[in-house]
């Protein structure tokens, strides 16, 4: 990587960390969900309890929230730093990915940027929502596979490129394992921290035994399980060390995990606090299609309010759809299993989502965006290359700038009503 | 290559068995039995927990022959979590003394016993006739059962006995036939409000 590069990463950061990061102090109070996570962590680091949080998440979240605790304190910074961290660095992973994948700085830059503005995904950020470092942290594990399997395959001498970069090939010696061992760590970490996780990396697992024939080789098979399967489950088992403090067999952790399937199941929208903002939307289907405004506000007076919306970014979300079937095109003519990564990736999430029994809240879809503003990144790089490059600044201008008048409104701050009374009377708002 | 790869998978492996090793070593060590089998006749319920706490018991299951126990949950608290006659199971959950609870219902009640709304059954236990896992908001191991379905333990359980609900002589010559020793069994004798 060149010092260029490694200043526009720190430029994406920057801005992205900017974003969550300004007036990060208020509301001074915890709000929504911060009620329960925030003693939940000290409860787990303490005592292994999960309460007053669900016992049925992995506990990862609560041992990282107990470190930012004990490093900011126990007031807003010390909630919400964790997501503030964790989402600039998910806007910077993405762009990596969408460089592995691509190889093109001017899409990685675009996908990096779509994520660090997305008003979804910097509400999540600047609160304890667990969608944020669970995403940053898979991300990560998921760059490294790329890394490790690009370099690989530049190492075979038989394979063909597929890496569409067509980069020069670099001499790696074995100890590229070590990428390959940190993104199973990296992977055991997310699987920690949400189940949610669990589809990509079940996918992970199998395009590892299916890269350069791996599954015909006793001993690569081996490799590619050992590594793949076990340490993210160690990593996985490690994390309920503290449960374990209150005398559990590791029988009873197997009865545990099945218990927590079981009660997924009886997740209905019944189920919850029938006041929760979310309830008004609780399919999948909608995310990418139709639009959705919810969350919470106060009018200060008749032209000016405060809010804190959840909203899917439809005229940018909506492009994921056509984007991955262009992108999914690509990679069947390219027969580039490195192209198809983002589709597979998103489908398996999204699969899960759709197929579920209990309510896909909104806030679920943030799993999904890195894939998602990748693939429209690729599709607008493409029709830049076709059309000219003024179509990717004219594209990349008017995204970040709709993002960024959002950016206020969804955020806390002091706004007038009238340049958002459409989004503000199509939405659905709980006014206090 | 092929020698690396060998070693980083006999290392995933033996880090996977070291990692069982240590948190099952960490699990064991936090499960505390006193000595030989005591007895106790106690008149409030919360007495309970200051038998178990004085006799330094940690991380067990516990049998409990009574009504159905309070588990409502940290959100139901206001400020700090204090014992009182009603929670006594809750409370000693949050101490870590219990770490998983069989909850005995009657044979004649067991129909009836499923049929209640507020239970929130999650599944049933395998290979058990009459035993299910029930929903907790501290997501404890909590088996629903009868007598009859009553597993074989390879510990000492903790034993509490209500006595309005259970006949406690019943209640001794059934762990007696299921071979079920425990270090503190405890009768409780007065009418419990529900």
């Amino acid at each position: 990587m060149k010092r260029n590069d490694v200043f526009l990463l720190l430029a994406l950061f920057l801005i992205a960390f900017s974003l969550r990061f300004y007036d990060i102090s208020y509301p001074d109070f915890k709000w929504m969900d911060e009620q329960g996570h925030v003693p939940a962590a000290m409860h787990y680091w303490n005592d292994g309890q999960f309460e007053p949080d669900r016992w049925e998440h992995p506990p990862l979240h609560h041992i990282i929230l107990y470190g930012f605790l004990q490093l900011f304190g126990d007031n807003p910074y010390g909630w919400r730093m964790r997501n503030v961290l964790f989402g600039a660095l998910a806007a910077v992973l993405t762009c990596l990915f969408a460089w592995e994948i691509s190889g093109s700085r001017k899409t990685a830059l675009m996908a990096g940027l779509l994520l660090a503005a997305d008003p979804l995904h910097i509400v999540l950020s600047r609160f304890t929502f667990g969608e944020v470092y669970g995403v940053a942290i898979f991300l990560a594990a998921v760059v490294l596979y790329l890394i490790y399997f690009n370099t690989v395959k530049s190492q075979a001498p038989t394979s063909t490129c597929d890496n569409a970069s067509g980069r020069p090939q670099q001499h790696v010696g074995n100890k590229s394992h070590v990428l390959f061992i940190l993104s199973a760590l990296l992977m055991g970490c997310a699987l920690a921290s949400k189940w949610n996780f669990v589809p990509g990396w079940i996918l992970l697992l199998c395009l590892a035994l299916l890269q350069n024939g791996n599954y015909k080789s006793f001993r690569a098979a081996l490799f590619v399980s050992s590594v793949y399967f076990l340490i993210p489950l160690s990593v996985y088992i490690l994390s309920f060390y503290q449960w374990f403090g209150r005398g559990y067999t590791f029988g009873e952790f197997v009865e545990f995990v099945t218990n927590i399937y079981y009660s997924f199941q009886l997740y209905t929208a019944q189920f919850y606090d029938q006041g929760l903002l979310f309830l008004s939307h609780t399919s999948a289907a909608e995310w990418f299609v139709s639009p959705i405004v919810l969350g919470q506000g106060t009018y200060l007076s008749a032209d000016l309010g405060e809010f804190v919306l959840f909203v899917n970014n439809l005229p940018i979300w909506i492009l994921t759809i056509p984007s991955m079937i262009v992108l999914a095109v690509v990679a069947v003519k390219k027969r580039s299993m490195t192209l198809a990564l983002p589709i597979l990736l998103f489908c398996a999430s999204y699969a899960l989502f759709l197929s579920i029994r209990r309510p896909a809240f909104l806030y679920s879809a943030a799993p999904l965006l890195p894939f998602a503003f990748t693939a429209i990144a690729f599709l607008i790089t493409k029709l830049s290359d076709r059309y000219g490059p003024r179509l990717y600044y004219a594209a990349l201008a008017v995204t970040l700038s709709w993002s960024l008048f959002l950016y206020p409104l969804v955020t806390a701050k002091k706004v007038p009503i009238a340049p958002y009374r459409y989004i503000l009377e199509n939405a659905e708002v709980k006014i206090h | 290559m092929v020698k690396d790869k060998t070693a980083y998978s006999l290392t995933a492996i033996i880090l996977f068995i070291i990692i069982i090793v240590i948190v099952v070593y960490h699990g064991s060590r936090n499960r505390l039995v006193a000595s030989g089998t005591m007895k106790f006749t106690i008149e409030n319920p919360e007495t309970a927990y200051d038998i178990w706490k004085d006799k330094n018991v940690k991380g067990r299951i516990l049998l409990l022959f009574d009504n159905y126990p309070h588990m409502r949950g940290f959100y139901t608290y206001d400020g700090i979590l204090r014992l009182d006659r009603f929670n006594l199971v809750e409370f000693s959950v949050f101490q870590n003394i219990i770490r998983k609870i069989y909850f005995i219902v009657p044979e004649q009640d067991w129909a009836e016993f499923q049929q209640q709304e507020s239970i929130h059954p999650i599944r049933r236990v395998p290979f058990a006739e009459n035993a299910c896992y029930l929903f907790s908001m501290s997501g404890i191991p909590f088996i629903a059962t009868t007598p009859s379905s009553l597993p074989n333990f390879a510990e000492e359980p903790l034993v509490y006995v209500n006595d309005r609900k259970f006949d406690y002589e019943e209640t001794m010559d059934l762990l007696a036939r299921k071979k079920i020793v425990s270090d503190i069994i405890i009768r409780c004798r007065v009418r419990e409000e529900t």
